[in-house]
């Protein structure tokens, strides 16, 4: 019966936007991670970029890069930190954005099953 | 509900909050707050490391150099010194090391340490609004769970009726607090919740009150009719009466009128009780007493019923008073204190008949 198949096609639909809704979760969570580990890598290095301030102009800055400590110029140290606080920022600040578009996904996806749920719903009623 | 029109609506807490979905909540919070419970665990140990370091650090440098054992691969040591022992490479965080002194590096370690307590501050403040939360959720759920009713209706005036409406009260069903009286609505369910659990107490006070009156006082029929007359609350806010100075008047057979004001008022609060959405405003206290009995029922069966409203105030402090049971005569001049406001009544539950008090029948 046209209103069997119509059920059926719902269904089918209902599956693929609940899959796409759950990647979408998923993106969110994963998001949210990303953006906390960001978050305590920013405030570690304006930590070291504090310290490195407070240095005197001669005193010795080592960087350890593998296994190796090598000796590095204090105003090259300050340079380097400053710059990767101003990336992690800029990451936090594209994810924050990337997080808002996930949302508002979700959101109109829950909508749309929602909807196909309703219609299911009136159908199997109609035809009982 | 029984009795006049009933407006409003019952919202059983189960529907607002289902104590299956709280509990769950409930539980989540727990979770977390388990969580950040780790995490502030976690954070107090760095700070006690951080605390034995400095301690260390400022140790070293007392002497040239230290006596030690040094590690040596996974499982050996051996012995050696420990020299230059004021000169300290820090980690200063991301891979970056500094050569500090032991006096820098202790202020290093300080700085480090404060920010750790800042961390630590925070974790207790989010575990504090956890656990408040939590509580909440714990309350909500045994509150949905014991099928606590939450009750709203409409406030509206209606002059011949008046009825004690239910409020929140816990388990108990709404039909049973409407036996006595009237149906009115009560608009302030805060006012009712409080007024009803006055009410049970005042109900169980008055029954109290009654027993002791009619063993001191048998020869007397119209301590019974007192008890049950009904009248309009005098809603008088004086609280000269207390309970037991009810009482002792009850037991004093005769009293004075002077007393008789006080008792009037008590008799009628007592009454009140019975017809609790009576006015407030009303003051019957030497109306029945001496013989205007009539006059009084007369008047009671003119006025309304309030809007139960009023009831609140007037249970409370009719809870102060109990039917003495002693009736005084009375003489017309006390009349217009207790004439003064517009009365309002309940259809006396009792007939009014029963009142059988006149002048000169003490």
């Amino acid at each position: 019966m046209a209103s069997a198949t119509a059920i059926k096609e719902l269904q089918r639909d209902l599956e693929t936007q609940a899959n796409v809704l759950s990647k979408i979760q998923k993106d969110i969570s994963k998001n949210h991670q990303v953006r906390k580990q960001y978050t305590i890598q920013l405030g570690e290095n304006e930590l070291v970029l504090k310290e490195l301030d407070l240095l005197k102009e001669d005193a010795n800055v080592y960087k350890l890069i593998g296994p190796v400590l090598v000796k590095q110029d204090l105003a090259e140290a300050r340079g380097n930190v400053g710059k990767r606080i101003e990336y992690i920022s800029a990451e936090l600040k594209r994810l924050e954005g990337t997080l808002q578009d996930l949302e508002d996904k979700q959101n109109s996806k829950k909508e749309s099953i929602f909807k196909l749920r309703q219609k299911m719903e009136t159908i199997q009623a109609g035809k009982s | 509900m029984t009795g006049g029109e009933v407006k409003g609506t019952v919202t059983p807490f189960d529907s607002v909050y289902s104590p299956a979905a709280v509990r769950e909540a409930a539980a989540k919070v727990h979770d977390s707050i388990a969580d950040h419970q780790k995490d502030l665990a976690r954070v107090q140990g760095f700070f006690s490391d951080n605390t034995n370091l400095i301690n260390l650090v400022q140790r070293l440098p007392d002497e040239l150099s230290h006596d030690i054992m040094v590690p040596f691969g996974g499982a050996a040591f051996f012995p050696g010194k420990l020299i230059h022992t004021n000169e300290f490479l820090v980690l200063l965080g991301e891979g970056y090391y500094a050569d500090r002194t032991a006096r820098q590096t202790v202020e290093i370690l300080k700085r480090r340490g404060k920010s750790l307590e800042s961390q630590v501050e925070s974790l207790k403040a989010k575990m504090m609004n956890l656990e408040a939360e939590a509580r909440f959720f714990d309350s909500t759920a045994t509150d949905a769970a014991e099928g606590l009713v939450e009750i709203m209706e409409d406030y509206v005036e209606e002059p011949n009726k008046c009825k004690p409406e239910s409020s929140m009260t816990p388990g108990l069903p709404v039909a049973d607090l409407e036996k006595d009286s009237n149906v009115a609505s009560i608009s302030d369910n805060a006012r009712t919740s409080t007024a009803d659990d006055e009410y049970a107490q005042i109900m169980a006070m008055l029954d109290e009150r009654e027993k002791e009156e009619l063993d001191h006082e048998n020869a007397s029929d119209t301590n019974k009719e007192l008890g049950e007359f009904e009248t309009e609350a005098p809603a008088e806010d004086d609280s000269s009466s207390d309970e037991e100075e009810i009482v002792e008047a009850a037991t004093r057979s005769s009293t004075s009128p002077h007393s008789l004001n006080n008792k009037g008022n008590e008799i009628f609060q007592k009454n009140k009780l019975e017809n609790p959405l009576q006015d407030s405003n009303h003051e019957k206290s030497g109306k029945p007493i001496g013989g205007n009995l009539q006059q009084y029922v007369v008047e009671q069966s003119q006025n309304s019923s309030g809007n139960a409203g009023k009831q609140t105030s007037q249970t409370g402090f009719s809870a102060r008073r109990s039917f003495t049971g002693s009736i005084i005569e009375h003489d017309d001049a006390n009349l217009p204190k207790s004439s003064s406001n517009q009365s309002t009544t309940s259809n006396p539950a009792k007939p009014v008949s029963r009142f059988k008090m006149q002048k000169g029948n003490r």
